[in-house]
């Protein structure tokens, strides 16, 4: 009985310390790790935290989210390749004694549904919306029939924070074979992965133990990249792959339909509308020019990317289309950027959000 | 319902909440508990394991009549009826098909998508073995519903066992109100940390490893073979292993003692002694209603021999519908055969001397040990031709030609196995082990361990969810 006093003690003190022992370069580190998240999306809620912890402790102000898919997420480099390090950098240089802090919570295959999850979940964890960023893609507005799901990762937050919007994607996700769970299994995990530290840290706890065995072993830190980063042309059958219909349907040239009935445009409606009066920065994601010239030169597609512009130039919000203002030497495939590809782009980013926040 | 998930979590710790203060109501809370583990696997499933208990249940009560062989009879057929229709109906007829040459999945595309019900092997054997039992007269027929069904349904042993009889639980079902769970409480936590590190630490791990090397099927070399057969033979022992100490564990925090399966079988010299440590609960299921009734040693050896590969046999097919399941029983009725016929030769007498020494056991142990491993490979690999493609590559091991870059994994093999060594020793001495550790290590120490223990546990579990191998049988 003794020792299980002691043991009751000891975990009630785990409970009430572990966010605060945790270092923060664990849980985010320029972005969140996506190896960590993708199977435990309960992740996203612990990295949120440690944000708004951080957030409230140093007291900013000016912070600025990016959202959006593996393009804002910056696949496939490693965090220090992404343009949430290469906009720190960019702030750091621009006001070094009090630095506009980017929080990078873009993930790949994020689609315009969970992006909008995300705003919610962001008000849920007290986090400001003032500043974000996000990027959207060609391949979002094309109509789905019925892949992808316009909600990849975030079912079951939407159905939670906005049961209307969650009704209205419904179809779509059912028939991209998403189940609804028992609403019992996921008030367990609720309530003992948001309740019990221990559970809610365990994946970042055994990350930080590997990296320590890495070091005892003297390797390499483990490293967030989620593939080859290397310029497209240096790798090879690349052609080859973006031959598979599943890539060359990211550039099907049919006509969009830009009404709400497009699951793409139902939910950017829904994010301009809560983005309201908050300054916000959309970037249309570039394809590779090069690489994909049969494609991106069809009339359809130029005629599609025109009607993009045109949906976003009659918002309340600042647009950026980086279609031919990257060089198609920085990209690593049909659509993804190297290391020098991204630290552009931030550049671009950064530029374009000072600039409309000073206008 | 898995048991490292948060759902069977919150079901033990409530279960146990109700259990330890209602003591006047712990029938009825197991009752429903059960009821609620089996429904998480679907409505369905729960709705046919009540009609085929219910069934069993009346039916073992017309048994001491006039007709009580037909009775008998009559629920043996309804239980195997079941497991025929639900695990073996698409084997049987994908065999018809290509004997016959003949469609016959097409007229029933049903029977292609039927899932398995949960535990469905296992509770046709535990209802099989509670008739014989009481038409044999060995036990009486259950008079409650609520204790026959907390008997055959008691949650934590559903799934993959342990296969216990009617005189085992039946009794302690019957005394939940009166059982002193207190003081079994200790030994259940015990049991549930060692299963738990079994399953999430070792086993879940090794999977990893051993599922690389299968992956690359016949192209394995001779070395990587056996590698991939050593780590697939600990994998499925501390897989299994570790169900059944968390089975037992449970029970015994609900002051109800479950048979244990296992004891360290890869120290076994034999294959006689293997089946005494590995399954036991199965292996004396099927030694019990099966070999014995199929006439036993009972009319001479070679009778003998034929019941004990027909009983392994049948055993195997009940493991899986496939082929290579069957094999794996054959093979391990082989060994058997093999093993009576070398105890029964009269052997020289340098021999027997030499069967006395430590040394002879130790090799004894190893050869055996070779030849469980060459097994696991019908059992693990998908059709026999890829199975035997792998057994010749190690059959025809060159020791020349050692694989020098997979060194690392026979290192971990041998520490594995030194593992075992070491299980066989914590068992032996668990009782002065245990008061030792509370004599000299206090308690706030204690508790640091047992929290260390916990957080490994926690960190280790996949973020990918296994099942136990065993589940799907």
């Amino acid at each position: 009985m003794k020792t299980f006093k002691y043991v009751l003690g000891y975990l009630l003190l785990i409970q009430l310390t572990l966010p605060y022992l945790v270092p923060f370069s664990l849980i985010y580190n320029y972005r969140m790790d996506y190896n960590v998240v993708k199977d435990n999306l309960y992740n996203i809620d612990v990295i949120l935290d440690q944000i708004s912890m951080q957030i409230e402790k140093e007291n900013l102000q000016d912070y600025i989210i990016i959202l959006g898919d593996s393009i804002a997420f910056s696949g496939p480099g490693n965090a220090s390749q992404s343009i949430g390090y290469y906009m720190e950098k960019l702030a750091q240089k621009s006001s070094p004694s009090n630095p506009t802090r980017i929080y990078n919570l873009a993930m790949p295959a994020m689609q315009t549904g969970d992006i909008y999850t995300m705003l919610l979940k962001l008000d849920e964890h007290h986090i400001s919306t003032e500043n974000v960023i996000l990027n959207v893609e060609y391949k979002g507005f094309i109509k789905r029939e019925p892949a992808p799901p316009i909600v990849f990762w975030l079912e079951d937050e939407l159905k939670s924070l906005d049961k209307q919007s969650y009704d209205w994607a419904l179809a779509n996700l059912k028939a991209n074979n998403y189940e609804e769970k028992f609403d019992i299994q996921n008030a367990v995990h609720r309530v003992l992965w948001d309740k019990v530290e221990m559970f809610r840290y365990s994946s970042f706890l055994k990350k930080g133990l590997l990296n320590v065995g890495q070091e005892i072993r003297g390797a390499k830190a483990l490293d967030d990249s989620i593939g080859d980063a290397r310029p497209w042309f240096e790798k090879e059958g690349l052609r080859e792959v973006l031959q598979r219909d599943e890539y060359q349907q990211e550039f099907s040239d049919q006509d969009f339909d830009m009404s709400a009935n497009n699951p793409q445009v139902f939910f950017l409606e829904k994010i301009i509308d809560h983005q309201k009066n908050k300054q916000m920065l959309v970037f249309l994601a570039a394809a590779n020019d090069k690489l994909m010239s049969d494609k991106v030169t069809t009339p359809g597609y130029v005629n599609n990317i025109k009607k993009i512009d045109n949906y976003f130039q009659d918002k309340p919000v600042n647009y950026i289309n980086v279609y031919g203002k990257i060089d198609s030497d920085l990209f690593s495939d049909h659509l993804h950027l190297t290391a020098d590809g991204y630290r552009e782009l931030a550049k671009m980013l950064w530029d374009n959000f000072e600039i409309g926040a000073k206008s | 319902m898995l048991f490292h998930t948060p759902e069977f979590l919150v079901l033990m710790i409530i279960t146990l909440g109700f259990y330890y203060f209602l003591p006047g109501l712990r029938l009825y809370i197991l009752a429903l508990a059960d009821m609620a583990f089996y429904a998480a696997g679907g409505i369905g499933y729960l709705g046919l394991f009540i009609l085929i208990s219910t069934t069993t249940y009346f039916l073992a009560q017309k048994m001491h009549g006039q007709r009580g062989k037909t009775f008998l009879w009559l629920g043996i057929v309804i239980n195997v009826g079941n497991l025929l229709l639900f695990k073996y109906t698409f084997f049987i007829l994908t065999n018809l098909e290509k004997v016959f040459s003949i469609s016959l999945l097409n007229h029933y595309p049903l029977f292609q998508h039927l899932a398995l019900p949960i535990g469905i092997s296992f509770y046709t054997f535990e209802l099989i073995a509670y008739l014989v039992d009481v038409y044999q007269k060995k036990i009486p027929a259950s008079r409650s519903w609520l204790v026959f069904w907390v008997f055959i349904s008691f949650f934590p042993h559903r799934v993959a066992g342990p296969i216990m009889r009617g005189k085992d639980l039946i009794p302690q079902v019957s005394n939940l109100a009166s059982s002193d769970v207190s003081s079994t409480v200790k030994l259940g936590l015990a049991y549930l940390a060692m299963g738990l590190i079994k399953k999430l630490i070792i086993a879940d791990y090794i999977a990893i490893a051993a599922n690389h090397f299968f992956a690359q099927g016949t192209s394995l070399n001779s070395t990587g073979a056996w590698v991939a057969a050593y780590l697939y033979t600990f994998q499925i022992y501390y897989d299994f292993s570790a169900y059944s100490e968390i089975a037992v564990g449970i029970g015994y925090l609900f002051g109800i003692n479950l048979d244990l399966n296992f004891k360290t079988p890869y120290l076994s010299a034999n294959a006689t002694e293997f089946w005494k440590r590995w399954h036991i609960t199965l292996s004396n299921w099927i030694r019990d209603y099966l070999y014995i009734p199929l006439g036993g040693s009972w009319h001479g050896s070679s009778r003998k021999y034929i019941n004990l590969f027909i009983a392994m046999a049948i055993s195997g097919l009940w493991h899986g519908a496939a082929w290579t399941f069957v094999a794996w029983g054959m093979y391990h009725g082989i060994l058997l055969i093999v093993h009576n016929i070398y105890m029964k030769w009269n052997k020289p007498e340098i021999l027997q001397r030499f069967m006395k020494t430590r040394f002879y056991h130790a090799l004894a142990v190893l050869v055996f040990f070779h030849f469980i491993c060459l097994g696991w490979v019908l059992f693990r690999v998908e059709g026999i031709h890829n199975a035997v493609g792998i057994i010749i590559k190690m059959l025809t091991f060159n020791p020349l030609s050692l694989d020098t870059s997979l060194t690392i994994y026979l290192i971990v093999i041998a520490i594995l196995f030194l593992m075992h060594i070491v299980e066989r020793w914590v068992r032996q001495n668990y009782q002065q082990l245990s008061k030792l550790w509370e004599k000299y290590c206090p308690a706030p120490l204690r508790a640091a361990v047992y929290i260390v223990i916990m957080i490994v546990l926690i960190i280790s579990i996949q973020t990918q969810q296994s099942n136990f191998i065993y589940f799907k049988f």
